[in-house]
């Protein structure tokens, strides 16, 4: 899980190879905690990937609920 | 690159520095942004826009009196290096950047050949095009500038090492590719780059160890082949080699 404490980080560089059989290319940053700097960087050759890697970030993204006040 | 007078010089590539005539300033975080936030624009901003930029998800009261903390703050010779005015902030005459000649050397690079400001740099060009800018800065307005350098210098090398190989001085040209290959690994120009660089020297077995090198490397990451053009750039190398 990543540490709320800070904020978290997800950034996407995306270029196209000419000529390639998978031209696009999306280069995926992840900070866990931008004080702490990037934890990894991943490459991609599709767009499902991408769109997998940045749901995987969200659901490691841990943002506790207000607690329920009754009336 | 030039450092002209015996000014403030600030530098953003390779981690934000602050120096007049001596060894580095100390800045506390607040000012340290605030003046490199100043020093990637290159302009007169409104004291407002700042507070916003470097303050986001401050109240707008908040990022005022932040902002006012960090002038505040710049102690010694820091504080000549801000030019304020009650709606505006710059920095003053007296300070240089080493991003804007860094940029002005990667323009000329670009430039058109035979235009007047298309320039034949040596090899002492390739460490300011190797340095990231702003590396572990992660606000919005740093990382969006630090990508705009990033692409600039890459293209600045890559034309560095033609230029270089042009001019028959085939170790700087390769320094130079391999800088950009160093940048982006996966990317395909610079390494096409650092190939021609080693076709044109006659070193056709460098050339296909290059290729073999981000073959490799490109299955391993993406599973994908290199492009038909890149192939097609070794192509008639094989035959060479061949004992």
């Amino acid at each position: 899980m990543l540490d709320t404490a800070g904020t978290a980080l997800l950034t996407i560089r995306v270029w196209c190879e000419e000529g390639s059989e998978h031209p696009l290319r999306a280069e995926i940053k992840v900070a866990d905690d931008v004080a702490s700097g990037f934890r990894s960087t991943l490459t991609f050759v599709n767009a499902e990937a991408v769109v997998a890697a940045v749901r995987d970030f969200l659901d490691s993204v841990t943002c506790p609920a207000a607690p329920l006040i009754l009336p | 690159m030039s450092q002209s007078g015996s000014g403030i010089r600030i530098s953003l590539l390779g981690g934000f520095r602050l120096e007049k005539e001596g060894p580095a300033i100390i800045l506390p975080e607040g000012s340290r942004r605030l003046l490199a936030f100043l020093a990637l624009k290159g302009r007169l901003i409104q004291r407002q826009t700042v507070a916003g930029t470097l303050w986001p998800v401050a109240t707008e009261v908040h990022a005022s009196s932040s902002l006012r903390s960090a002038l505040a703050r710049l102690r010694g010779g820091a504080r000549a290096s801000v030019a304020a005015t009650a709606r505006d902030l710059g920095l003053s005459d007296e300070v240089t950047v080493d991003l804007w000649d860094a940029r002005a050397l990667a323009h000329r690079l670009l430039a058109p050949t035979g235009s007047s400001a298309s320039v034949d740099p040596g090899p002492e060009a390739i460490p300011a095009l190797s340095a990231e800018l702003l590396p572990d800065w992660y606000d919005d307005w740093a990382l969006v500038e630090a990508e705009d350098w990033r692409q600039l210098r890459l293209h600045a090398l890559e034309a560095l090492a033609d230029s270089l190989m042009t001019r028959g001085k085939y170790g700087d040209a390769a320094a130079a590719a391999l800088a950009a290959v160093r940048a982006e690994p996966l990317r395909e120009s610079p390494r096409a780059a650092l190939i021609r660089v080693h076709i044109a020297e006659g070193n056709p077995t460098e050339a296909l160890r290059e290729f073999a090198r981000y073959g490799e490397l490109m299955m391993l990451e993406l599973g994908v082949e290199p492009t038909e053009r890149l192939r097609a750039l070794v192509a008639d190398l094989w035959a060479v080699t061949q004992p």
